[in-house]
C-alpha cells in the first residue's frame, strides 16, 4: 500500500466531503415544504451512501466469484474486507434514511419495498459475517462464505430496482427516463458528497486489506517461530 | 413540521452519520497500528531464536 495513495485519497475524501457540507447548508436554499423543506438536505449523503453500499456488495459479489473459479484466498480477502465496509455505509444509509423518514412521512419505520429490501441486504450480511465466525478451517469457510455472498448480493439488483418496479412506493425515484430531478447547484452538492464518500471507500478498503495482510504476517511469524522451537 | 423544528434532526443524523465513518477510520488505524506492533514484535523475537 502506497503511502502517496493514501494521503491523496484521505485529502479528495475530506475536502470533497467539506466543501459538500458547505454547499448542502450554505449555498443550497431551503427547498419548498411540497420538496419536504429542510429534511431535503439529508439526500446529498444519503444517495452517495446507498450507491457505496450497492458497490461495496457487488465488489463480494465478483471477489466470491473469483475466490470459487480460482481458489485463491486474496479474493475472499477482498470479499469480506468489502462486506464490511458495505455494512458500514449501510448503517450511514439507514441513520439518514430513518431520519428522512420521520420528516417526510412522519414515522422512524415504514415497510415501504425499498427499505424493506434494503434492511434484508444488512441481515444477509450480518448473517455472512456471523457465517464466517461459525466455521474454523480457512478453506470451508472461505468457500462457504463466497456462496453465501453470491447469494446475499442477489438483494442489490432487487433493491435497487424495487422502486421503479413496483408502482406506489414511497421512496422517491431521482433517476430516471423522464429525468434527472436535480438543479445544477443541488448536482454539485451531490456529486461532491459522492466523489467524498467513493475516495473515503477506497481509502477504507486499502487500510481493511492492510490489515488482513498484516495479520497474515502475524500468522508466519508465528507459525515460523513455533517451528523453530520445536 | 416546520423547518426549524426539522434543523436538529438532520444535523443529529449528518454528526451520527459522520462519526459511524470517522469511527470506522479510527478503528481501522488503531488496528493497523497494534498489528504493526506485534509484527515488529515478532521479527525480534524471530532474530532473538
Amino acid at each position: 500500500m502506497k503511502k502517496g495513495v493514501v494521503w491523496v485519497l484521505g485529502a479528495i475524501s475530506v475536502v470533497a466531503l467539506a466543501v459538500s457540507l458547505y454547499w448542502i447548508f450554505v449555498v443550497l436554499p431551503i427547498v419548498s415544504r411540497e420538496q419536504t423543506g429542510f429534511s431535503q438536505k439529508i439526500f446529498y449523503f444519503h444517495m452517495p451512501a446507498a450507491i457505496i453500499s450497492f458497490v461495496a456488495f457487488m465488489v463480494t459479489f465478483i471477489a466470491s466469484i473469483l475466490f470459487l473459479a480460482k481458489k485463491d484466498f486474496k479474493y475472499d480477502i477482498l470479499a469480506y474486507s468489502s462486506a464490511e465496509i458495505g455494512l458500514v455505509f449501510g448503517v450511514v444509509l439507514m441513520i439518514f434514511g430513518i431520519t428522512w423518514d420521520k420528516l417526510a412521512w412522519g414515522v422512524w419505520w415504514t415497510w415501504d419495498p425499498r427499505l424493506v429490501t434494503y434492511l434484508i441486504l444488512l441481515f444477509l450480511f450480518g448473517a455472512y459475517f456471523f457465517l464466517r465466525s461459525m466455521v474454523s478451517e480457512r478453506m470451508k469457510q472461505a468457500r462457504f462464505a463466497a456462496v453465501f455472498g453470491i447469494i446475499a448480493a442477489l438483494d442489490v439488483p432487487v433493491s435497487f430496482f424495487s422502486t421503479r418496479l413496483i408502482k406506489n412506493v414511497l421512496h422517491p425515484v431521482i433517476f430516471s427516463r423522464e429525468g434527472f430531478g436535480l438543479d445544477m447547484n443541488m448536482t454539485i452538492a451531490l456529486l461532491l458528497a459522492f466523489a467524498g464518500m467513493t475516495a473515503l471507500y477506497v481509502l477504507m478498503l486499502m487500510l481493511k486489506l492492510k490489515v488482513e495482510h498484516m495479520m497474515e504476517d502475524v500468522h508466519v511469524l508465528k507459525d515460523m517461530i513455533e517451528s523453530r522451537r520445536d | 413540521m416546520p423547518d426549524i423544528e426539522m434543523a436538529p434532526y438532520v444535523l443529529a443524523a449528518y454528526v451520527l452519520g459522520w462519526a459511524v465513518l470517522v469511527g470506522y477510520c479510527v478503528y481501522l488505524a488503531a488496528k493497523m497500528s497494534k498489528i504493526g506492533k506485534e509484527v515488529d514484535h515478532l521479527k525480534e523475537l524471530l532474530k532473538k531464536e
